[in-house]
């Protein structure tokens, strides 16, 4: 495996193509806007400086991904890889759309995956004509800092798309974990009760946003539930929150907590507004 | 000053070592010795001239009735009498006892650290001077106390069993294997432990007791333990404490 694209040129987008290119993949990082694409080469080449300044990154892998990467508004031009890995927005038509038309313009041996955090890789897969090349590669943020990837196996996946997608994690230096196709895979899963029982807990009145975030950080949890909430968006803790229950036809236990809703609607969404249950300044 | 600490393992051993550490008198009782003592009519003779006891069993209600009831009888009628608030809410455990107001709520989760934080709750019946003397006896291990609401788990109990029983539901499930469910939190999410080598750690009945606390207490699904974890517990593969839980722990590990 050489030659990969990368649909979406986003957050994830660009993280996971920056990492491909290093590991000495060919990359072509696609997108519907040009004005995108080229936000997402800068923060690259910046990310790819710093990287090298810091040590990190020898000097020789930093210029050959630069030339490695390349740039395309047309997903004909994106297909002729030997794997895809989607980071288009987190819809299921948009999504199912995109691997249809890559169906037609990709060969046959192209493995199609997706980087979705919630929907089903069975469902994305039964877009196409390849369901034993389909499977889900879910990194997290920051792609290029984050270490792991959860490999995502829909019920048709073969083993030798497993196997293929299995070396190309080790490749990137990343750690893999297999998962079945289930709601919201593992991280995203079992980690509900850290948010969801901190919502409960300030609900109760068991101990103020503060308190709770101090005790568990006394566990050894880097950040406290709802420091992490403000960092990651209590609009997008909400939404993920409202996508696992929705998916699991209302099991009780992944219930969202009025408060989440009060604050995503009184625009108090956290770092990026400035102010979520604690306060940002400048 | 006298500690006398009860209860089942790695808890005994860690809060034991934390009041030695402080320079107290200690005396343990591990409940698998307990159970025989009781048994054969024993009494728990060293802990008549206790300052302070200490109750830290939470395979169940019961169980934590029944040594809290030994122990009351057991220490003098003025010692302060700290629950571990896992299995049930301090009030509840209060209410067991003579003297409820000398019981005081607290919480920790293992492994103990030299300088950790130690939560305490004050039951409806625990009376002020019983919480400041388990705010002195909490600062005396070095243990920072931090002040909050009773009910089963406390805070921290109650986050982390209920990240184990959502792991083990998941292992249940087949979504990944142990291994996978664990290397995933510690990796996409930063955890400290994984989920499932945590409960090892801590102790699966200890963990089913939690939950189990929390489902009685509050009636509602997200609480339920998890089928796997029952089973584990009824098969006694408690953990690193019975050599096998989710993990297998050789002899001598
Ligand atoms: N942000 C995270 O923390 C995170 C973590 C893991 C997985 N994910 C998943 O990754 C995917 C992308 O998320 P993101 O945060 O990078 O989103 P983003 O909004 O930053 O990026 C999405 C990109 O897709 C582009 N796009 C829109 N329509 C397109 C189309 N038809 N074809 C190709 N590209 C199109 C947009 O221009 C944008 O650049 C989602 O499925 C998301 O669930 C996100």
């Amino acid at each position: 495996m050489d030659k990969i694209a990368v649909i979406g040129a986003g957050t994830m987008g660009a993280g996971i193509a920056q990492v491909s290119a290093l590991a000495g993949y060919q990359v072509v990082l696609y997108d519907i806007s040009e004005d995108v694409l080229h936000k997402a080469l800068t923060g690259i080449q910046v990310s790819i400086d710093q990287g090298v300044a810091r040590g990190k990154i020898a000097a020789e892998a930093a210029k050959t991904a630069k030339v490695a990467l390349t740039l395309t508004t047309s997903l004909a031009e994106a297909a002729p890889v030997d794997l895809v890995i989607e980071a288009a927005p987190e819809t299921i038509d948009l999504k199912r759309q995109i691997f249809d038309e890559l169906e037609s313009l990709a060969p046959a041996h192209t493995i199609f995956a997706s980087n979705t955090s919630s929907l089903s890789i069975n469902v994305l897969a039964s877009a196409t004509q390849r369901q034993d090349r389909f499977l889900g590669l879910h990194f997290f943020n920051p792609a290029q800092v984050m270490k792991l990837v959860e490999v995502i196996r829909g019920d048709f996946t073969s083993e030798t798309t497993l196997a293929a997608a299995l070396a190309y994690v080790a490749r990137l230096g990343k750690t893999a974990v297999l998962c079945k196709d289930t709601p919201a895979f593992i991280v995203n899963r079992v980690a509900r009760p850290f948010y969801g029982e901190a919502f409960r807990l300030l609900g109760e009145n068991a101990a103020d946003h503060t308190t709770i975030d101090k005790l568990l950080k006394s566990l050894g949890f880097r950040m406290g539930p709802f420091e992490l909430i403000d960092l990651i968006g209590c609009d997008v803790n909400f939404a993920v929150t409202q996508s696992v229950y929705e998916v699991t036809f209302h099991d009780p236990k992944y219930r969202p907590h009025p408060i989440q809703q009060r604050m995503v609607e009184s625009g108090r969404l956290g770092r990026k507004t400035g102010h979520g249950f604690y306060e940002y300044k400048e | 000053m006298k500690v006398v600490v009860a209860g089942e393992r790695p808890f005994v051993e860690g809060i034991g070592r934390l009041c030695t550490q402080a320079g107290y008198d200690v005396v343990l009782y591990l409940v698998e010795d307990f159970n025989t003592a009781v048994q054969s009519g024993w009494a728990m003779a060293d802990a008549a001239n206790a300052d302070i006891a200490i109750e830290l069993h939470n395979e169940s209600a019961a169980a934590k009735e029944e040594l809290l009831v030994s122990l009351a009888a057991s220490i003098p009628r003025d010692a302060l009498l700290l629950t571990s608030a896992l299995a049930t809410s301090t009030t509840q455990a209060a209410a067991w006892v003579p003297r409820p107001e000398r019981v005081v709520g607290f919480g920790v989760v293992p492994p103990l650290q030299q300088q950790g934080m130690v939560e305490l709750a004050a039951g409806l019946q625990t009376s002020d001077e019983s919480l400041q003397q388990a705010i002195s006896f909490a600062r005396h291990l070095h243990q920072k106390p931090v002040i909050v609401t009773d009910g089963p788990g406390l805070v921290r109990a109650r986050v982390v069993c209920c990240l184990i029983n959502e792991a083990a539901s998941a292992l249940m499930e087949g979504v990944a294997s142990a291994a996978d469910i664990d290397k995933a939190m510690k990796l996409g999410a930063n955890y400290p432990f994984g989920p499932l080598e945590w409960g090892d750690y801590i102790g699966l009945d200890t963990v089913l007791g939690t939950l189990t606390g929390l489902f009685n207490e509050w009636g509602e699904d997200r609480y339920r333990p998890s089928p796997l974890l029952r089973r584990m517990v009824a098969a006694r593969k408690l953990g690193r404490k019975t050599g096998e839980g989710f993990y297998n722990y050789p002899k001598g590990d």
